[in-house]
Parts: structure tokens; C-alpha cells; sequence
């Protein structure tokens, strides 16, 4: 049992080994502006299984170097649900200038905005273990409490309420990074219509590059809804989620 | 009476005859192919004159008005007299008769139409066909183009030459070629006629127009005819009887003709594949681009000049891209030019940027540069100016130039994308949290737990000493609130008030707790309460002693009173504990 851990891990440390090879000969293949080469070298290591936040991101500034604007937004995208950074929120920015839709996104309530942004602060892992800690400190104080009085309530009264805050950010971030699915609309104009069928009313039309949220699936057909809050139905084919 | 009435006819017939429309033709019949003139003459002046319609009939002009007014002054008396004629040029198309329905004219508010007309046109004989035809071997326009095949933004030369070996009289352009898709530029053309041999005869030309069109866009694009209005002179056949006419060389009848050059075709391409950086020029040319000073002091005027030499379409270029530094002050540029033959023959455009460098330093302006279309070579070239680097040094006016007035914030313009990450680990995909069921089994597991042992405690341990931990804190609670007035006598130092408030107290608590109505409280109700309940005997002595203690110290003064009391009330307190405990 021990050697065959110590052979899967040794097999992994390898194949993230060769990830990592490929890693650099993709950069310096970036830093030689022979992004398509940069690319197909970075998308190996995706097929290997591996990834990293730095990953999504070389390739997302390799598709913004070769204007596939729709691309880019999607691995910066990806990037970010791994890790949030300065550099890729700028990128991304910059990418989504260069797209045809301007999509002005609903005003949030201020409250809900500092809570969005408390939920992204962490991983949904990160979160879910905080959670889960609390909840261990909890228990185990509250079994003390019952055999050994204790005299120092304080930090008790602290983590009940923490621990129920935390429960919620960690419903709030995995509904938000696993539940809601989001996609990036990769053919260069899509209609959008009001029902799942090619005769309904076309409503909007939206292009290429576009994050819209998935809703409800029908077949092959899409519920689509995008920040300034429209929604409508498209072809499943016609984007890519996240 | 009846001269009067004459008179006044004739009178009439005149008035008539003055209002009236007159309609002729130079000639009727007609030789098909000629040129025939009909001309509309009315003796006043008129006004809203309306063309006839000439069926099937071609008109090459018309109507061309013209006025005429005379005074003459005879015997004494004097007289007026106008009219206008409108002239319109024919061209019988077929043979045949054609009628031209009547035209008319407003007279003062008088419309007034003429006699419909009928044309007769006849074939002509081989004679006049022949002279036909030798007038147009003799008077034509030619159009040259310096080339047929080019591509957008290319330049072509057209001049229209005028052969004739005729007597012209006078020319007149009656159309100009509407140009289409072309960016025309009009070049001086010398009117004056040459001698030019073609084909062995001798003719007379003359460039009428000579333009430079650039195309502005790919497709089959025309170049319209030209038509032009000749006026030829010829002489009248020799007149035997007449010697003063034929001593100064008889007389000319001037004809007039409409000539027109044919239509050209140019077909334009678009440009292969332009690069991105490409805008437009098309053509042979080199930048160059010169510093009048290359060292100055802070706040003075640099000129930057950026000079393109060469031939094509060097005068649609705009003003290139040209990357300054940053604290330069930049002024738009003074463009001039000097296009020879609109860039057909070497032409010069110069840019001039005025530069104000505003701190000291080193700096350098780099090479601008500008991608041509070669149409020789069929392909692009960028032609790059040179680099120039510039010391500035500090200003002389004493500035604050470094003061905290003209500090300048560090400029971050969001231009480009920041550069990739080169590290990062690498981990497998889909360990990105823990599923969600988990996530609330592994949560709610332990608060399951914690909850099913406060049961089973609540079920199981009231026996449990440990359980009666907060029991013991509830009576501890309720003797500390029976003994409160108590507390307060202590602090006040109040004596016997102490001992009553104790004694008050436990009867008190006593009566509340076996709800003993306070008229029945004795010593022995509270044995028999107390033993009802199953509470020990030391309990209840303990409390009658304290009771009694209470009684007696009341009025037996005591030598250490406070010591006394701390005493007793910390005895009444285990006393109420012992029963509350005993009780639960």
C-alpha cells in the first residue's frame, strides 16, 4: 500500500514536472511573440490535468496578443475563479474594451456589493475549511463548557455568530463559484430569442466575447440572462461555459 | 369709317403679328446624322419658356436663349425693338417625319405657343456620309491613360488631347467627364495647338484637360465621355460673279458639331492584404525626418521636421504617428507641400512639429514610420525616419522646474496588457473545494452530536452530581436576591435592622417556597414543611438555629457586630442554597 502512494505520487510529481517544462517553454515562447506556439504548449498541460491560476492567465494575454478577444475574457475568467489578482481583474479589463457589447451591468445595493466582494475575498475552499473550524472550536468549547464551567464566556459568544456569518459566505461563495454557471459566447453573433425555438421573437443580439449566466438548460437551447438583467434563449453551441 | 376700321385691322394684325412664336429649321428636310437647328424667335422679351417635345428626335443642346434688342432712330422717330431666339441643336436619329409639338411662352401674362412643327429627315446621299465620316477622322478627342490595371490609392494620368484638321472656329466644353470613385486633381493643360504626325497626316492638337485621378476605390470604375461643342469653319464655294468676294477669300459658313471622346474603363484592385499599420500611401517614396538643435535648454522650441519625397499619392497622407516623449509639449503640425503633376513627378510633403521640452534631461524621439504600397514591386515596404535623441538641459529662466509647483504625477495610461506570470504551481484540476454535502455532513455532524448529549443529559444525568452544577448557581441566585436588603444594612452599618431583615428574609423565603400563608409560620410548621419535603434534619435545625440566632442577637448586644454579621449572612445564604438544592 505504501509503495504504490509513494509510485502515484512520484507519477504526479513527474507529469507536474513536464507540466512545469512546458510551462516555461511556453513563456519563452510568449516572451518570442510566437503566441499560437505559446498556446498549443500551454493547452497541453491543461490536457495533462494541471492548471494554476498563472496557467489561465499566460493563456488568456496569448489570445489577447493574437485578438481572440472571446478567449481571452474566458481564461482570464478562469484565472480568476482560481485566484484573484491585480494583474488579471486589469487584463481583463482591457480585453473586454476591445469587445463589441457593452454590456452596463445593474447598480448593486451597497450592502450586497461588500458582501459580494467579503465572499470572493477566499476560495470556496478556504471558506468551507474556515467554516468548518469554527464550527470543530464550537463544539469542542461547548463540551468543555458542560464538564468544567468555564469562566471566560467571550470567546464563545464571539463564535457563535462567526460561525453562522460563515456558514452563509460559504453557501453564498460555492452557490456563486459551483452552482451559478456562467459562459463566454465564442461565435461572432448569436440572436437571442425569447423562447427555445428558431421562430420565436428575436429580442437582442450579442457577440462574440459577451459573459452571459446560464439559467435553465432545454435541449439544446440555453435560458441565458446577462448583467443589465435581460435574458432570453440561444443555442447551447454557441458558447462556452466556464 | 370703314378706313378707320382698316386701319385699326391692320393695327391689330400687327400687334399679332409681334406676339407671335415663331418657329424655324436651318434646313428641311433634313440629312439623317446632321445636325439640324430649330430656333423659337418672339419679338418681346418672354418668360417660362417651355420646350417642345422632340420626339424621337436627339438633342445635343438647346434651348439656348439669346437676346437681341435694337434701337433705331429714323425720321425722327424712335424705335425699340427686342427679341429672343431659343436655339436647340437636333440630330435625326432614323429617317422619317417628326412632328415637334408647339412651344409656348408667358408674354406678359399672356402664354403664347407656336405652330407645331414638322420635320422631315431624309437618308443622305453617300457624299454627305462621306463628308460625315471624314469629319470625324478629322476632329476627335483622344483620352489617354498612363495605366489601366491599378490598385486603390494608385495614380493615373488622363489628358484628354483634341485632333483636329479643321478650321476651328471656336471650342466650347459642353459636358465635363464625371469621375467617379477617383480623386481627381486638374493639372494646367496648354491649350495652345501643335503639330503632331500621326500615321503620316499632320494634325493640329491641343491638350484640353490633363488630371491625375486617384482611385478611391477597387471595382471597374469609368471615365466618362467628354463631350465638347466645336464651332468649324467652311468656306463657301467660290462665288464667279462676285470678285470682291473672291479677292478676300469669300465668305465662311460656320458649322457647329458635337464631338465626345469614348468612355474609358479602369479596373481598380484592391490592395493585398494590407498590414495594419498600413493608411493608404501607395506609391515610391523615403521619410526623412531632421532636429534643428539636438541640445537646447528646457522651455525653448525644438522642430522636429518630417520630410516624405517621392511620387504617388504623397498628398493624402496624414500626419504620422510619431511617438514623443512624454514632457514634450506637442503642437499639431504645420503641414506644407509642394506636389509636382499631383504626385505623378517627385513631389515633397513636410510635417512640422513644434517641440517644447519642459524638464531637463536625455530624450529621444523616435524613428516615425510609414508603410508604402510599392504597385512596381506589388508589395509593402516601411520606410523608417531616423532616430533623434535630444539633451535638454536645465532652463534658463529659473523656473521652478524641479519645485514642488510643476511636480508632475507619474502618468500610467492603460495601453497594454501586463506581461505574463512566469511561475505558479501547477495543480491538478477539480480539487477546488470540498463537495457541498460533505461540506454541511462534516458542519452539521458536530452540532448533532452536541445536541443528542445535552439530551441524554437532560434524560439520564439528574442524578449526575456534575449536572447539578448549575442547579447550585439558581439557588445561589434567589439567596442573593432574598438577601439583598440585608446586604444594604451591612453597608449601612444598621445593626438590629440587619437581623430583622434576615429574619424577614427567611421567613419570607420560607413562606414563598411551601406556600405557608404568614399567619401559620412557626418553628414547627417549617419541621413539618421541611420534613414533607424529604429534607434532612441538619438542614432544618441549621435553620432554626439561624432563625433563633437572629432573635437573640437582636437584643443581646455583641461585642464584634460586624464580624457577627458577615457571619450570619453568609449562614443564611448556605442555608437557602442547602434548601434549594434539597428541594430540586
Amino acid at each position: 500500500m505504501k509503495r504504490l502512494i509513494f509510485i502515484l505520487s512520484f507519477i504526479f510529481a513527474l507529469q507536474s514536472f513536464a507540466g512545469e517544462q512546458l510551462f516555461f517553454q511556453g513563456n519563452s515562447e510568449y516572451a518570442n511573440e510566437n503566441y499560437s506556439t505559446a498556446i498549443s504548449l500551454y493547452d497541453s498541460i491543461l490536457t495533462k490535468g494541471l492548471e494554476s491560476s498563472e496557467l489561465y492567465y499566460n493563456l488568456g494575454n496569448c489570445h489577447y496578443k493574437t485578438q481572440d478577444w472571446a478567449n481571452a475574457i474566458w481564461h482570464y475568467k478562469k484565472s480568476l475563479q482560481l485566484e484573484k489578482k491585480e494583474n488579471t481583474l486589469h487584463n481583463l479589463e482591457l480585453a473586454k474594451l476591445k469587445i463589441i457589447d457593452r454590456i452596463e451591468s445593474l447598480p448593486q445595493l451597497f450592502y450586497k456589493k461588500w458582501w459580494n466582494n467579503l465572499t470572493q475575498l477566499f476560495g470556496t475552499k478556504t471558506w468551507q475549511i474556515l467554516t468548518l473550524l469554527c464550527i470543530g472550536f464550537v463544539v469542542l468549547l461547548q463540551l468543555l463548557n458542560q464538564y468544567k464551567s468555564l469562566k471566560n464566556k467571550l470567546i464563545l459568544n464571539i463564535l457563535y455568530p462567526t460561525t453562522v456569518v460563515l456558514l452563509f459566505i460559504t453557501h453564498n461563495s460555492h452557490t456563486q463559484n459551483f452552482v451559478k454557471k456562467e459562459g463566454i459566447i465564442f461565435t461572432s453573433t448569436v440572436i437571442v430569442n425569447s423562447a427555445p425555438s428558431i421562430n420565436s421573437t428575436n429580442l437582442f443580439s450579442l457577440h462574440s466575447g459577451s459573459k452571459v449566466e446560464v439559467i435553465d438548460e432545454i435541449g439544446d437551447w440555453i435560458n441565458i440572462k446577462i448583467a443589465n438583467g435581460n435574458s432570453g434563449w440561444i443555442s447551447q453551441n454557441s458558447i462556452k461555459e466556464l | 369709317m370703314k378706313k378707320l376700321t382698316l386701319i385699326l385691322c391692320l393695327f391689330c394684325s400687327a400687334l399679332l403679328q409681334a406676339q407671335q412664336l415663331k418657329v424655324a429649321a436651318d434646313k428641311n428636310p433634313a440629312i439623317v446624322g446632321e445636325q439640324i437647328v430649330i430656333q423659337y424667335k418672339i419679338d418681346t422679351k418672354g418668360q417660362n419658356f417651355k420646350s417642345p417635345n422632340f420626339k424621337g428626335l436627339k438633342v445635343l443642346s438647346g434651348p439656348n436663349p439669346s437676346t437681341q434688342s435694337s434701337y433705331s432712330f429714323v425720321n425722327g422717330k424712335s424705335q425699340k425693338s427686342s427679341s429672343t431666339t431659343y436655339s436647340f441643336y437636333l440630330k435625326a436619329v432614323k429617317e422619317g417625319t417628326y412632328t415637334i409639338s408647339p412651344a409656348s411662352i408667358t408674354v406678359k401674362g399672356k402664354k403664347i405657343q407656336s405652330k407645331a412643327y414638322s420635320l422631315k429627315a431624309v437618308k443622305g446621299n453617300k457624299k454627305n456620309k462621306a463628308q460625315q465620316k471624314v469629319l470625324s477622322d478629322n476632329l476627335f478627342i483622344k483620352v489617354n491613360v498612363s495605366k489601366r490595371n491599378i490598385v486603390v490609392g494608385e495614380q493615373i494620368l488622363v489628358t484628354y488631347k483634341l485632333f483636329t484638321r479643321v478650321d476651328l472656329h471656336n471650342t466650347e466644353l459642353s459636358s465635363l467627364p464625371a469621375l467617379n470613385g477617383f480623386w481627381a486633381k486638374d493639372l494646367e493643360a496648354s491649350s495652345r495647338f501643335k503639330r503632331d504626325v500621326v500615321d503620316g497626316i499632320a494634325y493640329n492638337v491641343a491638350t484640353i484637360k490633363k488630371s491625375v485621378l486617384t482611385a478611391q476605390k477597387s471595382g471597374e470604375l469609368i471615365i466618362d465621355p467628354m463631350k465638347l461643342k466645336c464651332s468649324i469653319r467652311i468656306q463657301k464655294k467660290r462665288n464667279n460673279r462676285d470678285p470682291f468676294a473672291n479677292f478676300f477669300g469669300g465668305g465662311y459658313n460656320v458649322q457647329e458639331e458635337f464631338i465626345s471622346s469614348k468612355p474609358i474603363i479602369i479596373k481598380v484592385a484592391d490592395l493585398p492584404n494590407p498590414p495594419p499599420n498600413f493608411k493608404g500611401a501607395v506609391g515610391k517614396m523615403s521619410i526623412k525626418s531632421s532636429v534643428d538643435n539636438t541640445s537646447i535648454n528646457a522651455n525653448d522650441a525644438i522642430t522636429y521636421k518630417l520630410t516624405i519625397t517621392g511620387t504617388g499619392n504623397i498628398e493624402l497622407i496624414e500626419p504620422l504617428d510619431i511617438q514623443f516623449p512624454e514632457d514634450f509639449e506637442v503642437y499639431d503640425p504645420k503641414i506644407t507641400d509642394r506636389i509636382f503633376e499631383g504626385g505623378k513627378k517627385r513631389s515633397i510633403k513636410t510635417f512640422e512639429y513644434l517641440l517644447i521640452p519642459r524638464y531637463k534631461g536625455n530624450y529621444s524621439i523616435p524613428s516615425a514610420s510609414l508603410v508604402i504600397y510599392n504597385p512596381k514591386k506589388k508589395q509593402y515596404e516601411t520606410k523608417k525616419s531616423s532616430k533623434h535623441t535630444l539633451t535638454i538641459l536645465a532652463s534658463k529662466n529659473n523656473e521652478q522646474e524641479t519645485g514642488q509647483a510643476s511636480q508632475q504625477q507619474v502618468r500610467t495610461e492603460q495601453k497594454d496588457i501586463h506581461y505574463i506570470f512566469t511561475g505558479g504551481n501547477l495543480q491538478e484540476i477539480k480539487k477546488r473545494a470540498i463537495d457541498q454535502k460533505l461540506f454541511y455532513i462534516l458542519f452539521f455532524f458536530p452540532i448533532c452530536l452536541l445536541i443528542l448529549l445535552g439530551i441524554y443529559n437532560r434524560i439520564v444525568g439528574k442524578t449526575d452530581t456534575s449536572s447539578n452544577d448549575w442547579k447550585n448557581k439558581k439557588a445561589n441566585k434567589i439567596a442573593l436576591k432574598r438577601l439583598k436588603t440585608a446586604q444594604i444594612c451591612i453597608n449601612n452599618n444598621d445593626f438590629d435592622g440587619f437581623f430583622e431583615e434576615i429574619e424577614k428574609s427567611l421567613w419570607g423565603y420560607f413562606a414563598d417556597k411551601f406556600k405557608v400563608a404568614s399567619a401559620d409560620l412557626s418553628k414547627e410548621t417549617v419541621s413539618t414543611y421541611f420534613k414533607s419535603s424529604a429534607i434532612e434534619n441538619a438542614v432544618e435545625s441549621k435553620f432554626i438555629a439561624l432563625l433563633d440566632e437572629c432573635e437573640f442577637a437582636r437584643y443581646a448586644p455583641a461585642s464584634n457586630k460586624n464580624a457577627q454579621m458577615d457571619a450570619v449572612l453568609s449562614k443564611a445564604k448556605n442555608i437557602i442554597i442547602e434548601v434549594e438544592t434539597a428541594l430540586k
